[in-house]
């Protein structure tokens, strides 16, 4: 059964997407647009207060059944409150804000950085066993030889060969494959786009 | 009597891209009402100034013949930079022969920044074009808006077209795409077993380019929360923008309240698990580890940290079925997931997961203009080999 409202969410969501649509390509209604973007700027700033609430509610759920991880909860309510306390008090640009920033968020996500790269090696491996095919060993290949065109190896230095080969590879091969594979997402994203106008996709519970 | 003029001559002598204007001068000429006149150099251009802005009169070479005496393009100069007299000129409406009138009209018009009257300045920098109450028009900009507003009216009469020819169709004829033949099978098996299917969003918003595949993933969330409704453990979204949040709980609920289930909306289904590409995925990390998950959908803008969302996925033993328009991202999920979604297979979901003849119609549309725009490309490179452009 349909919202009472799916109606007029519909003809809201459709009349401005085409405003927005029509205002980039017709002078005169940028400014309309450049309005409605204003607002949907604002509703988005919005929506991420609301997201905030929604982490800490699903996370005080955690800690009230305690679940597995439930303690790990109770460290993101603590960190979420000593932060907002911190940065309320000395602002954004302070310098104990900038140290909780740098000394925290930076460490933990390079650490996660650091992860990724060891995570992506074991992937590779794993892709040996699960897709062995010419375009596999392809990939593999080409990947060992951009890395090794890049990092000096130990001892040796860089080797002005695999240096090339890394350069024409990025600027060549892989700029064509990318550019083929942007011109699908963009006919892709038109496509959505497009659905989305015309309501037969409704992302805003019509 | 007042009457409007708008001169527009190309500056050929600055930039091929760039025509100045003056917003309309009086002109006090015997009592006819005449319309703006403007003058380029090329069909293109008038054909911009003809039907994009709006201007009722655009003149091509005939008219910069005429402008030729001024030091227009005819002169093979800049108006600015003719260097010779201003003697004579044309008046709108009457094209078939030059006015003396012209020169106050010209001298009202271009007063600033590169002419005064009685000194004829040569050769005003770009600066004062920018400057100098001159508005400027980026040609390619403006050709670029005409041929977008023209692509996406093309698109848009395909996607019409094979909408209204293969409604009746029972056949689809899409190529199989085995990633959403896993996740059909995967999603059923779901349902069967009692076991969750997370669907991730990303960390696009609906600002930008990365609105695309978001809005995907929502279109793919839609027909799997449908699925998996009557699901003893409805299917749970993560997202890292908090717009996508609340439009994921809001697809879900009006999945269920389609399908009369709206008693297994769960607003903590739908959920923000972190606001960095980083603290996202580690939000993100538990739900698959910890929810009795068996398959994992990440459609939507993803950098190459999804990477640690595929491995979570590969050691709870779950199906992974992933794609994202981030082409960093695209390399490291044909390494990492089981089911890589490359380029537009991305924006494929709802095609294949029974969203509606549009969507088909939508995919056959893609795959008209596609080698459309392959043609358009070679074309273009034959034309550059060989000096046309």
């Amino acid at each position: 059964m349909k919202s009472p409202f799916s109606l007029i969410n519909a003809v809201i969501a459709i009349s401005t997407g085409v405003v927005v649509l029509v205002g980039y390509f017709v002078p005169l209604l940028a400014s309309i647009r450049e309005l409605l973007l204003q607002w949907a700027v604002i509703l988005a700033a919005f929506a991420l207060l609301v997201g905030v609430a929604n982490l800490l509610l699903v996370h005080l759920k955690k800690m009230g059944r305690v679940k597995k991880g439930g303690i790990y909860s109770l460290v993101l309510w603590v960190a979420f409150f000593i932060t907002v306390g911190v940065v309320a008090l000395d602002g954004p640009d302070g310098s104990k804000s900038v140290f909780l920033f740098n000394s925290i968020q930076i460490p933990v996500e390079g650490t996660l950085m650091a992860l990724l790269a060891v995570t992506l090696a074991i992937a590779s491996i794993r892709l040996l066993r699960r897709r062995a095919g010419l375009f596999t060993y392809v990939f593999i290949g080409t990947a060992l030889l951009v890395l090794l065109g890049t990092a000096p190896l130990y001892g040796i230095g860089e080797i002005p060969f695999l240096s090339q080969a890394r350069a024409w590879i990025a600027g060549v091969l892989s700029v064509a494959g990318a550019r083929g594979i942007l011109l699908g997402v963009a006919l892709g994203t038109v496509a959505t786009g497009i659905r989305v106008l015309m309501g037969v996709d409704r992302p805003y519970g019509g | 009597m007042v009457y409007q003029l708008t001169s527009l001559f190309p500056l050929v002598n600055f930039n091929k891209l760039y025509i100045a204007y003056k917003t309309p001068v009086t002109c006090h000429i015997s009592g006819k009402s005449y319309l703006p006149v403007f003058s380029t150099d090329t069909m293109i251009s008038r054909f911009v100034l003809y039907f994009y802005y709006g201007l009722q009169a655009a003149y091509l070479a005939d008219m910069g013949q005429k402008l030729a005496p001024l030091g227009g393009r005819g002169s093979g100069g800049s108006l600015f930079g003719g260097g010779r007299p201003l003697e004579s000129g044309f008046c709108p409406g009457s094209l078939s022969g030059s006015a003396p009138v012209f020169i106050p009209i010209l001298q009202k018009s271009f007063g600033s920044p590169g002419w005064s009257p009685g000194k004829y300045r040569r050769n005003p920098s770009i600066r004062d074009l920018f400057t100098g109450g001159f508005s400027n028009v980026n040609l390619l900009e403006a050709i670029g808006s005409v041929m977008g507003i023209i692509f996406i009216l093309l698109f848009l009469g395909l996607m019409v077209l094979f909408f209204a020819t293969g409604r009746g169709r029972t056949v689809r004829n899409l190529r199989e795409i085995p990633a959403f033949t896993r996740l059909r099978r995967s999603v059923g098996l779901a349902v069967e077993a009692g076991t969750r299917v997370h669907v991730s969003l990303g960390r696009g918003g609906l600002m930008g380019l990365p609105a695309g595949s978001a809005l995907v993933g929502l279109t793919m969330l839609d027909r799997i929360a449908r699925a998996a409704s009557s699901s003893d453990r409805p299917p749970v979204a993560t997202s890292g923008e908090g717009v996508l949040m609340v439009l994921s709980q809001d697809v879900m609920r009006t999945a269920y309240r389609s399908v009369s289930t709206e008693e297994q909306y769960d607003a903590g289904a739908g959920r923000l698990s972190g606001l960095t590409p980083f603290s996202y995925v580690a939000g993100a990390i538990p739900v698959i580890l910890d929810e009795q998950v068996s398959t994992n959908v990440l459609i939507g803008n993803f950098g190459s940290e999804v990477g640690l969302l595929t491995e979570a996925s590969e050691q709870k033993g779950n199906l992974t079925v992933a794609g994202t328009d981030h082409v960093p991202a695209q390399a490291v999920l044909v390494a990492a997931a089981q089911e890589p979604l490359l380029g537009e297979e991305v924006y494929a979901g709802g095609a294949y997961l029974g969203a509606g003849a549009f969507h088909i119609a939508s995919l056959r549309a893609q795959d008209v203009l596609r080698w459309v725009l392959i043609v358009v490309i070679l074309l273009g490179a034959f034309a550059k080999l060989v000096g046309l452009l």
